[in-house]
């Protein structure tokens, strides 16, 4: 299976229009994954459905905006559950989101390197 | 499209807002960021942006929220607000929309999209200051075009205690006129008209109509002129399409008649608050400024004055206003009004009252005008209108010394009434023209006298009753209209006196069989419908001379510098 | 509001027929109707059959059709009004200058 995890070209374009700013854009992401994905954490532990929710959906958001097109999938899996009210049973896809989120840390921090 | 815009950003995640800020920089635009509402909405007062784009899901004050806030907070002016969002149910769309949003952009940002939805909002919002400057313009417009016609079409004797009136200052626009002037011989002549259309093409017409009717009315023109003369006027100035509607009245406290013409409007009301009589004043002709004056017809309704008659007239707003079903006023509920009243003292503001209860949006009621006349209890005065408000300066400059004949032969006796022009020029007389009202009194009862009882041949018997003055004056269209032969001639002469003042002295001569001098009209029967201007001229004059075989008199009236 | 225009079989005679609320808003079209028609249309019907409102600037369309069509040597005719429509026209008195049926 050939799963595209990030949107090269996507990257490219917003590395020409960050420019001097895209390492900063980089590093604001990641610390935000960070704590995006703690959240939903807490938030599955504590059974809040809206918190999950919040949570799953600004790291979706953030994570399409970077091209990171797996993470994205999950992030929105996560809060269509959340939305639903369902915090049961999501320990497999927490596990896929923090796995996903380490995965988009390693390739974004190797985009940093090139060039 | 290379507008330089100041754009508002509000996203809580720092990565998506600097994105979103860094592809806005790169189309040339300046950008404010926020990442609550709250925040957003305190930029939003103290810079202005050109546009806003709102992430949805926002903790604290959400977009939703936030947006509408802004929309209040923009007001009339147009600031399109962006949802930028990653939701894509429908139901998240349409609150979106609700809440006053114009349009959405979805993560991850697209910046070719979002440039083409930046140059589309900047042409509507380039439309949109386009139509406010306009509608200022024209705002402007009829501020000033209000400010001349206040000018020019004033008042006239509308503020006499006899009258009251009621027309909102806008109503100008809705086409809405209401004129009212006194003759030299005290009749009192009222318009309403109503132009068709709205705004400035509606309200020019009255320029012209109240110009005519003031100049005419105070030179003691007859209401049939002057209605002539608006008409014609109006068809050679106004587009074809246009036209007004109008009631005229006159109201002759000496002939004790109230002559109407009404072309358009809804019936008015003759109300007697004695006899509770209900006289209805029905359209009969077409409206103003359609016909030709070859075509123009005067042919008015005459109504015999009462004590206690209370004359009404409106425009049709008032007949036409709508309630919430959509029905009418209509005129059945006006006469309601009249006939449930004890006196008709309440008539006027009653009908106000029932019309803006009956309106569906309980308007006010700037669309209605409305004017009750009541009369005036005794005899009207005589005096010029403007010299009973200012005591006029006597001009030293004039001729005081003169004689002038002038005779009209049968076709323009048919045409033409010579009684304003020689009134006029009787009173360039230095001094005189305090008494104009007196000297037109006195010329008009001859002139019509050696016209109607010499030249036509009418009897003053026939006038005994409300019947016979219909007839009378019926006969005397008829027999004016077919006339062959006959003349009137006028000779008048002025000498001043040694201390102020003069004698001008008036000779009528007509072309009849005269009648029996020794018995004045007046003498038979009721004075109440003839014979009572012989009567008045004999009192205003210091001699009445008669000679045989009684067409032609001459009188002799004496008058001081007051 | 739709204005509906047919002519005669002999090309001689034009109806329009004015059908829902004759006002400002039927200007353009009730123009063209007559405007466009060929010069050998020399009689005009307007009907009102279906007119439910008639008001002044309507009044004013059928002055300036009247024009067109010759001014006082007009063949025009007015028919099928129903009675609120019949009122204006009697108020206005145009049974003077076009023949109401």
């Amino acid at each position: 299976m050939n799963t595209v995890y990030l949107d090269q070209p996507a990257l490219d374009e917003l590395r020409s229009i960050l420019e001097d700013e895209f390492p900063v854009l980089i590093n604001t992401y990641i610390q935000d994954s960070v704590l995006r994905v703690r959240e939903m954490r807490n938030a599955l532990s504590a059974g809040d459905a809206l918190n999950l929710r919040k949570a799953a959906h600004s790291l979706k958001g953030a994570s399409a905006n970077l091209g990171l097109l797996e993470l994205t999938r999950h992030c929105n899996d996560m809060e269509d559950a959340a939305r639903l009210g369902v915090v049961m049973h999501l320990e497999g896809a927490m596990l896929l989101v923090e796995a996903e989120q380490e995965r988009a840390v390693q390739l974004l921090q190797e985009q940093l390197h090139r060039k | 499209m290379s507008e330089r815009l100041q754009l508002l950003v509000a996203d809580d995640n720092s990565t998506d807002r600097m994105i979103l800020e860094a592809i806005l920089r790169r189309l040339g635009h300046d950008v404010l960021a926020a990442d609550n509402g709250e925040q957003a909405i305190q930029l939003f007062i103290d810079k202005h942006p050109d546009m806003v784009l709102l992430d949805v899901m926002m903790p604290g004050l959400d977009g939703i929220a936030t947006a509408r806030r802004l929309r209040e907070l923009a007001g009339e002016e147009l600031v399109p607000i962006i949802f930028v969002t990653s939701l894509h149910a429908v139901s998240d769309l349409t609150a979106c929309l609700d809440a006053g949003g114009d349009d959405f952009i979805s993560k991850p940002y697209n910046p070719t999209i979002l440039k083409a939805k930046l140059n589309a909002f900047t042409r509507t919002r380039l439309l949109h200051k386009e139509v406010q400057a306009q509608r200022e313009f024209l705002i402007q417009e009829q501020r000033m075009a209000k400010a001349i016609f206040d000018n020019i079409a004033h008042h006239g004797v509308l503020n006499a205690p006899n009258i009251r009136y009621r027309i909102s200052p806008m109503s100008i626009f809705n086409g809405d006129v209401l004129v009212a002037a006194r003759q030299p011989s005290g009749d009192l002549l009222v318009l309403l008209g109503d132009f068709t259309g709205h705004g400035l093409p509606a309200a020019i017409g009255t320029l012209p109509l109240s110009e005519i009717f003031h100049g005419m009315a105070g030179k003691g023109f007859s209401l049939e002129y002057i209605l002539r003369e608006i008409n014609t006027k109006l068809k050679n100035v106004l587009p074809t399409g246009v036209f007004c509607c109008a009631t005229a009245a006159c109201l002759s406290y000496r002939g004790r008649s109230i002559e109407v013409w009404a072309g358009g409007l809804p019936d008015g009301v003759i109300f007697n608050r004695r006899s509770r009589e209900l006289r209805q004043i029905a359209s009969s002709h077409l409206p103003l400024g359609i016909l030709s004056d070859r075509d123009f017809k005067y042919e008015p309704t005459l109504f015999e004055m009462s004590e206690g008659d209370l004359v009404y007239l409106w425009s049709d707003g008032i007949v036409e206003t709508a309630n919430a079903k959509g029905e009418q006023f209509g005129l059945e509920r006006v006469l309601a009004l009249f006939n449930a009243s004890a006196d008709g003292a309440g008539v006027f503001d009653g009908v106000l009252a029932a019309v803006q209860d009956f309106s569906a949006d309980g308007r006010q009621q700037d669309d209605h005008t409305l004017i009750e006349i009541a009369l005036a209890p005794g005899a009207e005065g005589f005096e010029h209108p403007a010299s009973a408000r200012r005591k006029l300066a006597p001009s030293a400059l004039g001729p005081q010394r003169w004689q002038l004949h002038y005779e009209l032969k049968a076709d323009s006796l048919r045409q033409f009434d010579p009684v304003p022009m020689l009134t006029h020029v009787f009173l360039q007389v230095p001094g005189l023209r305090q008494h104009g009202g007196k000297v037109n009194t006195i010329l008009s009862e001859l002139f019509s006298n050696a016209l109607e009882h010499g030249v036509l041949g009418l009897s003053s018997a026939l006038k005994a009753d409300a019947h016979g003055f219909h007839q009378y004056y019926q006969l005397r269209a008829e027999r004016l209209q077919a006339l062959q032969e006959g003349y009137v001639n006028v000779t008048a002469e002025h000498e001043p006196k040694a201390g102020g003042g003069g004698v001008l002295t008036l000779t009528v001569q007509d072309s009849g069989q005269g009648f029996d001098c020794a018995a004045l009209p007046g003498d038979q029967g009721n004075p109440k419908f003839y014979g009572r201007g012989m009567i008045l001229v004999s009192s205003l004059c210091q001699r009445v001379q008669y000679l045989e075989p009684g067409n032609q008199v001459t009188v002799e009236f004496a008058w001081d510098d007051a | 509001m739709s204005i509906l225009a047919s002519g005669s079989p002999d090309g001689k005679e034009l109806t329009i027929k004015v059908k829902g609320r004759f006002d400002f808003s039927a200007h353009q079209e009730f123009r063209s109707a007559y405007e466009s028609a060929p010069d050998s249309m020399n009689s005009f019907i307007v009907d009102l059959r279906d007119a439910t409102y008639l008001d002044s600037s309507a009044l004013g369309m059928l002055l300036l059709l009247r024009d067109h069509a010759g001014g006082d040597t007009a063949h025009v005719r007015i028919v099928n009004c129903n009675p609120d429509v019949r009122k204006i026209l009697t108020i206005s008195n145009f049974e003077q200058l076009f023949s109401i049926m």
